[in-house]
């Protein structure tokens, strides 16, 4: 068992604060990277269907 | 071949997309081992159970200052050679130096109030730290503000440059200034000055997690800039014709 004492509440702080902030920064990247990548499709797409009717 | 084709936004994609589940997993796996580990250490003889925000507090503190360092050299290989990946890779790179430097923040304070006994105190370290976290914000402000992206690219690579200064200062505070309570370095190559393998060796696992997470970060987000720069060049080009 692991004994954190009267430290608990000062560890507990540090590290769900610094994890959450973490894991914020994880998914707006890859949230943000999905976006981009699906709307760079989809313009390459358009750009593509205007070329072949052109 | 020169180093500079990787400049190239096409090479830049090929590799980066090569290279990333690698470094992702890396990453995952050290932060996790380093994290566990590091938590699972005995109580410091001196500071007790609190020693284990070390592992957080350290790592994230060595991330937000050479992030900066990091942005400085993109941005004068943007200025000097105009190379666009390497400015869109500074832009990529600070909303995680800030997450950084606000994690060094938080868990500081609390590793302060245990030894301390205050959750903030103006000394030099901390002071310049949250000067550091305040030019990381008006570089990120500073993007968003310029609507054409050279001249973004232009004006916060300037201020990237007066902002190094704080950024070194955040290193070398507890050196410059001998008054403040911040420790020195945790980790020395003075022999006498060494910490216990008990301590040191989950530090650097964590150390290097932290490090291959801020580098597949920083590809992520380079990847994602490169897309919005040609989403943004197809639909001028759409516009125009």
């Amino acid at each position: 068992m692991i004994e954190l004492g009267k430290y608990i509440y000062a560890i507990f702080i540090a590290y769900s604060i610094g994890l959450l902030l973490i894991g914020l920064l994880i998914w707006q990247s890859f949230s943000s990277s999905r976006r981009a990548r699906y709307a760079l499709e989809a313009q390459e797409a358009a750009a593509k269907g205007k070329h072949n009717a052109d | 071949m020169s180093i500079w084709e990787y400049a190239n936004p096409v090479k830049f994609m090929r590799i980066s997309g090569a290279a990333l589940p690698w470094v992702s997993w890396g990453a995952a796996i050290s932060v996790v081992i380093g994290l566990i580990w590091g938590f699972l250490t005995p109580p410091d003889y001196r500071q007790g159970a609190s020693v284990k925000i070390m592992y957080i507090h350290v790592p994230a503190a060595m991330i937000a200052i050479n992030c900066w360092l990091m942005m400085l050299v993109a941005s004068v290989i943007w200025i000097v050679r105009r190379h666009h990946v390497s400015a869109l890779a500074a832009k990529a790179a600070a909303p995680i130096g800030a997450t950084m430097t606000l994690i060094a923040l938080v868990t500081g304070a609390a590793w302060g109030q245990l030894t301390w006994g205050t959750w903030w105190v103006w000394e030099p370290r901390l002071t310049s730290f949250l000067v550091l976290f305040l030019f990381y914000l008006g570089y990120i402000a500073l993007w968003e503000a310029v609507e054409d992206a050279d001249s973004a690219a232009d004006l916060t690579g300037i201020l990237c440059l007066v902002g190094s200064v704080f950024a070194l200062l955040s290193r070398y505070a507890t050196l410059f200034w001998d008054q403040g309570l911040h420790q020195g370095a945790s980790l020395s190559v003075a022999a006498g000055e060494r910490m216990s393998i008990v301590y040191r060796y989950p530090l650097y696992i964590a150390m290097l997690g932290f490090f291959l997470m801020f580098l597949a970060l920083l590809l992520v987000r380079t990847r994602t800039e490169i897309r919005i720069r040609r989403t943004i060049a197809l639909q001028s080009r759409e516009a125009r014709s």
